[in-house]
């Protein structure tokens, strides 16, 4: 082997080594595992398609509106006796905790009201203020809320045994949906929800979303 | 006679006197509500019932003056869907006691006349297959507070 031909093989394995090397720390990095939560987690994220709400001011409310900020999403309606006040009073919490871990600057919260008939906007501001006030409402026609709802699996439907009553009930999935900064549907919690449980899973979920997106 | 078995005697000793007389074979435990949101003209009410006899019974009904309808409501998951629905009856077994609270059992309250204010008080009437009508104060909370209500208990476990 000439000379020549050594500092060439040196040199390709140098290359080769640091190629691998800086392979691997890029294959590594990623493969930190997606994270295991109390739910659904997307490791690949859905884009959001648009939509038309009103929301809690009146205002046109659309899929932009999701752009550079963490959203907690839940269906429910005002006139729900129970589960709904449930799950709010617990994202309230969470809303709290991520405050008192400084983790709140790009976060909202939001309740779609599958009850346009009963809910008008200035009904679903007074109600969710009540409840904390970050939180903010959205409603609109059915064919939207639908267009909204379909891209988390969220249904609802009239309770069959109150139909024709005034005072009707709905059943409705109690899922929280969570979209990232990017308006895509990021991962889906499933009740029972307990607040710590959430606030520890969107801390993994924006740990993980940080270190794909650095 | 009463035989109070000693798992419930704890839970006797911690609950507030019901309203009841000594010989009923029902026990009512912290009877509560959520404050109404604003808004809000339902609501529903919750605690744990608790049978100190040997027979079972089951509660049929409720009424009051808190709001038009009062009735008995159900949770059921289905599919990841909640959906709730009236039912006739709560059964209350010696041994299982029945708990009403959020998310599952309770007593709906339908078109409240008046908001519940936290720190009121309302009255029902509870009325049983064998024990009869009991009356109880059923005192209103604010939303915080629920915590301590769904982890006061767990008796499901020693339901099955």
């Amino acid at each position: 082997m000439t000379r020549g031909k050594l500092i060439i093989l040196i040199l390709a394995s140098a290359l080769a080594l640091s190629l691998g090397l800086w392979l691997g720390q890029r294959l590594i990095r990623p493969s930190v595992e997606s994270p295991t939560i109390s739910g659904i987690f997307l490791p690949e994220p859905k884009a959001i398609e648009d939509f038309t709400l009103s929301d809690q001011t009146g205002q046109p409310f659309h899929r932009d509106r999701f752009l550079g900020k963490w959203t907690f999403l839940y269906f429910g309606y005002t006139y729900c006796p129970d589960v709904c006040p449930l799950t709010l009073v617990e994202l309230a919490k969470v809303q709290r905790q991520l405050a008192r871990d400084n983790l709140d600057g790009d976060t909202a919260y939001m309740l779609i009201s599958v009850d346009p008939e009963r809910d008008t906007p200035q009904r679903l501001g007074e109600y969710t203020r009540y409840f904390n006030p970050k939180f903010t409402g959205a409603t609109g026609a059915p064919e939207e809320l639908n267009k909204l709802a379909r891209q988390f699996g969220v249904i609802y439907m009239r309770a069959p045994d109150s139909e024709n009553k005034a005072n009707y009930s709905i059943d409705h999935s109690s899922t929280v949906i969570l979209i990232d900064p990017h308006a895509h549907l990021h991962a889906i919690f499933t009740p029972p929800h307990k607040p710590e449980t959430m606030v520890s899973d969107f801390r993994k979920i924006r740990g993980y979303h940080r270190s794909k997106n650095n | 006679m009463n035989i109070k078995l000693p798992a419930l005697s704890l839970l006797l000793a911690l609950s507030a006197p019901a309203f009841a007389a000594d010989t009923a074979t029902i026990k009512v435990d912290k009877p509560w509500a959520r404050e109404s949101p604003p808004t809000v003209t339902n609501g529903a009410a919750y605690m744990t019932l608790v049978n100190t006899g040997k027979e079972a019974d089951r509660l049929v009904g409720a009424s009051g003056e808190v709001s038009a309808t009062v009735e008995l409501h159900t949770h059921l998951m289905e599919d990841g869907v909640m959906k709730m629905r009236p039912i006739k009856a709560i059964e209350v077994n010696p041994g299982e006691p029945a708990v009403l609270r959020p998310g599952g059992l309770h007593i709906m309250l339908i078109g409240l006349k008046k908001p519940l204010m936290a720190g009121e008080n309302f009255p029902l009437r509870l009325r049983f297959e064998k024990a009869g009508e009991i009356p109880v104060e059923v005192k209103v909370r604010k939303m915080e507070s629920e915590d301590s209500a769904q982890q006061s208990h767990h008796p499901d476990h020693k339901a099955q």
